[in-house]
């Protein structure tokens, strides 16, 4: 997918091309940038980008958000083993990092879903992280809690799953 | 934890569905399996994703889903199997496990039902604390202690299994059908091994590669497989025997495996291997636990080598790896070996690992090299060894260095391109051998070095210009260009006294020998040093037994400067760019002068100098200084302070003031008879960053005489000057120097009316009492108004003055010079027995 990713951002880095979210709103973005989703990459191989990308399932705010982390990001595949980038690889890291955590649940949750839907594997990577690094450590009562998970078992049912997987359980 | 969670939680649990409502809908659990997987799979291990069934319906058998299961950091064995028979899906992709396991049995309950269920890759780490295999040794063999059974993996993959050496059975049936890969690592082999019949086709007929690596009870391994591509065995302990007939095969590493000190059994290797493309064998050994003494005239190391080399002999390879041994003490009874080797195959690239216990290796590489002139790469590892006795060079009747004929004898290498050199530590022996490499490889290109760990910095860097020594110049300048050039070949003067020479920038190489019996005094001006580290040889005391008066200005590529000398009087070192380090060792010197040296702008480095001269009573280091890193040793004597100039105003962590006052500081307790400071301004002072920096300089020592230079760029120096005056009221003697630098003449026009050079004012209305000045000189004297006004608050602070000096600059028109002298009518000298004199210089009479 990267080798795809950094030829297109070679072939085809300076053409650009509109994104165009549930809601309507548009977005011009170049093909470089746009490729490192997956599912744009492929769609630019099989010419069909002329009209726009219509994207159903994304919110016009949660595609501007997809926007920049892909503006942001663009050209990693083709730095990759470039030293010099280093350090600046290392602000992305920074920001990404900053940004997951800026995120309001039901954002984050819209983001991992846009993130699937395009095909943009670090940023899927890096939200479901989120959520995980949000999840461990914690009580399931915890975890009820933070995600408003409602707890549909009975009492003597939660009881049988725990037994059933005691081997988690015990500590 | 959780259990009392449990309770509590469901005594909440009424309330927080209400208030879950409220903070909004469940949407982590409203996105789709796939997604919630992988936000399971990252949620630190199997154990934490397996207890997200409780939170409801919808997370009930998620856990299921995932395509790998990981025990990591670690799970007992019974939690494992219970999880392996929880986890719904029939195969298994991918299970990691780190065990904690002493004994056999926690494996063994989950070891089975992994090999029904995976048909990926299984990675075990045994994490408990390893055995030492040795000690187990008597353990070997008692059939009645546990075992691990190693079940048959019908359909995984890959296995790597780090066992911690618990003893490992291998199963006598059943057919690992899709394995590929097989990696055993700290395995203690149960019983009568068979091993390698069960890795042999039969039954392992996908295997590709195999390591196996720190084993005991492996003592024969044959393998007969049609699908091996690479085989590692590395300290498989006690290998007696290896036999591989493997059709396919094209990597074969084997190391450390017949080397074994307690198994002292005759190595035999037969190795069928048509496609062989890569074959290491590393037959290293351990001097510190190996004795050779006895086995030395029968070397079966050197067989081994041998046998391997002449069945290669007709090939054509692209690597051979070759490791040559020495014994680590004396050689003289044993016999020089390297001429049994008569052949070698032909090779593209060379890697030679030495095991040379401090012995010259010339000898023995250029037998080497001689069988394989075609080679074009060649990397030499000398592989040092941690016994101390090992590492001291060996005795200088040592017959390593022979047979002489490496050092006289031509070799033409005129495809070698490229050495590495691993491991280097600059003896004698090394630096030799680096020095025929060069005269042997007449189109070597790249020449790589690295140094041993241990070798300090400091000698690496001597040891670099050492072998730049070496290296023939018309192969140095091509590599550094700059060095283009002829070079001065300063000859030894073996008669001369006195020998002062201004070089224009000419290379120089400092002669290497040779003795400077009479000279005393060596002055070099403008010299480029061609060997830069022969001058602090050259001038000490070996070879320069008389020398008194060193002086070096102005030189490039002196980066290290060592002087031992037991008659030096006096060194001045002057604008030595680029010095990084300085050392002197010289119990007579009076004075030294280091000037301008680290603290040169290009390159700015860490001042770095070791000074040990008890007698010296001047020291001028008007250069950085850091007392962590410049060292002085006793200075009892020193009388004499010269230190960097400070910045009267600047920016506030401007470098060379804190060179300055860490250099008072140092001496802020030795009574000196005379300081020279000097105090620098830069011709704007109007702009908002530069502050008044002369509030920092809070002490100084306690001194009888001042010399104060003050480069004043036209501004009014009186703030400064009292501020300096002000901490040392016990001065008899001041001299100051205005300007004497400066050739710039809009640096000598007066300073903006609007300057804030005459800030703070205090300078003109407090009392300063300079009881004991008598002797005021002022030099470089133009008769501004700032240079009249603080001659004016002088008499007013010096109260007995007996003698004043103004020397006039040499520039000042004769007219402007009356004018002076006039002005100083206006002086109102308070009494008048002082002798006052005035003085023109002039460059040239009219």
């Amino acid at each position: 997918m990267a080798a795809a990713a950094a030829e297109a951002t070679i072939d085809g880095g300076g053409k650009m091309i509109i994104l165009i979210s549930a809601d309507g709103k548009r977005f011009e973005v170049t093909e470089a940038v746009a490729s490192q989703s997956q599912l744009i990459s492929n769609m630019i191989e099989d010419d069909c980008t002329e009209n726009g990308v219509r994207l159903p399932n994304v919110d016009g705010d949660i595609l501007t958000m997809v926007v920049d982390y892909c503006n942001m990001h663009a050209g990693d595949a083709a730095a990759d083993g470039d030293t010099t980038k280093a350090s600046s690889t290392e602000e992305l890291k920074k920001f990404d990092a900053e940004l997951v955590q800026a995120l309001e649940n039901p954002v984050l949750f819209k983001l991992i879903l846009a993130a699937n839907f395009l095909n943009i594997k670090s940023l899927l990577d890096m939200t479901c992280q989120r959520v995980a690094d949000m999840m461990s450590g914690k009580t399931p009562e915890q975890m009820r809690e933070t995600f408003s998970i409602e707890n549909d078992f009975t009492p003597e049912e939660e009881a049988a799953i725990r037994q059933e997987n005691a081997w988690a359980f015990d500590d | 934890m959780e259990d009392g969670d449990g309770e509590k939680g469901a005594a909440k649990r009424t309330k927080l569905s209400a208030a879950a409502a409220a903070a909004g809908e469940d949407r982590l659990s409203a996105l789709p399996d796939d997604l919630l997987v992988q936000v399971l799979l990252r949620i630190g291990g199997t154990t934490a994703a397996a207890r997200t069934s409780v939170l409801s319906r919808r997370w009930r058998s998620l856990w299921c889903l995932l395509p790998e299961l990981d025990f990591v950091p670690e799970a007992d064995g019974g939690s494992i199997r219970a999880a392996l028979a929880a986890y719904e899906p029939p195969s298994l992709r991918h299970l990691l496990v780190a065990a904690q396991d002493a004994a056999p049995h926690g494996m063994a309950e989950w070891l089975p039902v992994a090999a029904r269920r995976l048909a990926g890759d299984l990675l075990l780490f045994n994490m408990a604390p390893k055995r030492d295999a040795k000690d187990d040794d008597d353990e070997e063999g008692k059939d009645g202690s546990p075992f691990l059974e190693l079940p048959c993996f019908g359909s995984a993959t890959k296995l790597s299994l780090d066992l911690g050496f618990l003893p490992l059975a291998v199963p006598v049936s059943g057919v690992f059908a899709r394995l590929t890969d097989l990696s055993l690592d700290s395995v203690r082999f149960h019983g009568p091994c068979e091993f390698g019949d069960a890795a042999s086709s039969r039954r392992f007929p996908s295997l590709k590669n195999l390591n196996i690596r720190n084993t005991q009870g492996l003592s024969n391994f044959i393998i007969h497989s049609d699908s091996l591509l690479q085989l590692d065995l590395r300290s498989v302990r006690g290998l007696k025997q290896l036999n591989v007939v493997a059709p396919a095969l094209q990597v074969l590493s084997v190391f450390f495996c017949f080397a074994d000190t307690q198994a002292r059994s005759q190595p035999v290797a037969d190795i069928a291997a048509p496609q062989l493309e890569t074959l290491q064998w590393e037959d290293a050994f351990d001097p510190s636990s190996v004795e050779f003494g006895e086995m030395a005239k029968d070397f079966k190391n050197n067989r081994d080598c041998l046998r391997l080399l002449k069945r290669f002999r007709r090939d054509a390879i692209s690597r051979l790896t070759l490791t040559l041994a020495f014994l680590p003490k004396d050689l003289r009874y044993f016999e020089y070996l390297m001429e049994n080797m008569t052949m070698l195959p032909d090779i593209v690239s060379l890697n030679l690992n030495v095991l040379a216990n401090a012995h010259a290796i010339g000898p023995s590489l250029f037998h080497v090299l001689r069988m394989c002139t075609s080679v074009r790469r060649l990397k030499l590892v000398t592989h040092i060894s941690l016994d101390l006795e090992a590492q001291a060079v060996c005795s200088s009747d040592c017959v390593c260095d022979l047979p002489p004929n490496w050092k006289t004898e031509e070799l033409l290498l005129k495809f070698l391109h490229e050495v590495e050199i691993n491991n280097f530590r600059g003896t004698g022996h090394e630096i030799a051998l680096v020095k025929r490499l060069f005269s042997w490889a007449v189109v070597l290109k790249d020449m790589t070095i690295n140094f041993y760990h241990s070798v300090p910095e400091s000698t690496a860097k001597e040891l670099i210009e050492r072998l730049l020594n070496v290296v023939p110049k018309t192969k140095r300048d091509e590599g550094e260009g700059a060095a283009a050039g002829e070079v001065l070949e300063l000859p030894c003067f073996a008669s001369a006294a006195n020998l002062a020479l201004d070089l224009g920038f000419i290379a120089v190489a400092m002669p290497r020998s040779g003795v400077f019996s009479r000279l005393t005094l060596l002055s070099l001006d403008n010299v480029r040093f061609h060997r830069p580290c022969d001058l602090g040889d050259a001038v000490s005391s070996p070879r320069s037994p008389f020398l008194k008066r060193l002086t070096i200005q102005n030189a490039h590529g002196l980066s290290n400067l060592s002087i031992h000398s037991e008659s030096l009087l006096q060194i001045r070192l002057g604008g030595l760019k680029g010095l990084k380090q300085l050392n002197v060792v010289a119990p007579a010197l009076g004075a030294l002068y280091v000037i301008s040296c680290f603290s040169d702008p290009l390159a700015m480095s860490q001042p770095v100098a070791d000074i040990s001269a008890p007698q010296l009573e001047t020291l001028h280091w008007e250069d950085a200084f850091d007392p962590s890193s410049v060292r002085f040793g006793n200075m009892a004597n020193v009388k004499c302070l010269g230190t960097h100039f400070y910045l009267a105003f600047g920016q506030e962590d401007f470098g060379h003031n804190g060179d300055c006052l860490r250099l008072l500081q140092r001496f802020q307790f030795d009574a000196l008879d005379r300081l020279s400071l000097t105090l620098a301004y830069m011709s704007e002072l109007n702009d908002l960053e530069n502050e008044y920096l002369m509030e920092e300089m809070t002490m100084l020592p306690d001194i009888m005489f001042l010399g104060l230079t003050v480069l004043a760029s036209g501004h009014a120096i009186g703030p400064s000057v009292f501020h300096v005056l002000r901490m040392s009221t016990s001065i008899r003697r001041l001299e100051l120097a205005t300007d004497i630098y400066s050739s710039n003449p809009q640096a000598r026009a007066a300073c903006s009316s609007s300057c804030t050079c005459d800030l703070p004012p205090n300078w003109k209305t407090e009392e300063l009492k300079l009881a004991f000045l008598h002797e005021v000189e002022i030099n470089n004297f133009r008769g501004t108004e700032h240079q009249i006004a603080l001659v004016k608050q002088l008499f007013g602070w010096a109260a007995m003055l007996k003698d004043m000096t103004i020397n006039f600059c040499h520039s000042i028109t004769e007219s402007m010079a009356r004018k002076a002298r006039n002005t100083h009518e206006f002086l109102h000298l308070p009494t008048n027995d002082i002798r006052f004199c005035m003085f023109q210089r002039t460059n040239a009479p009219h």
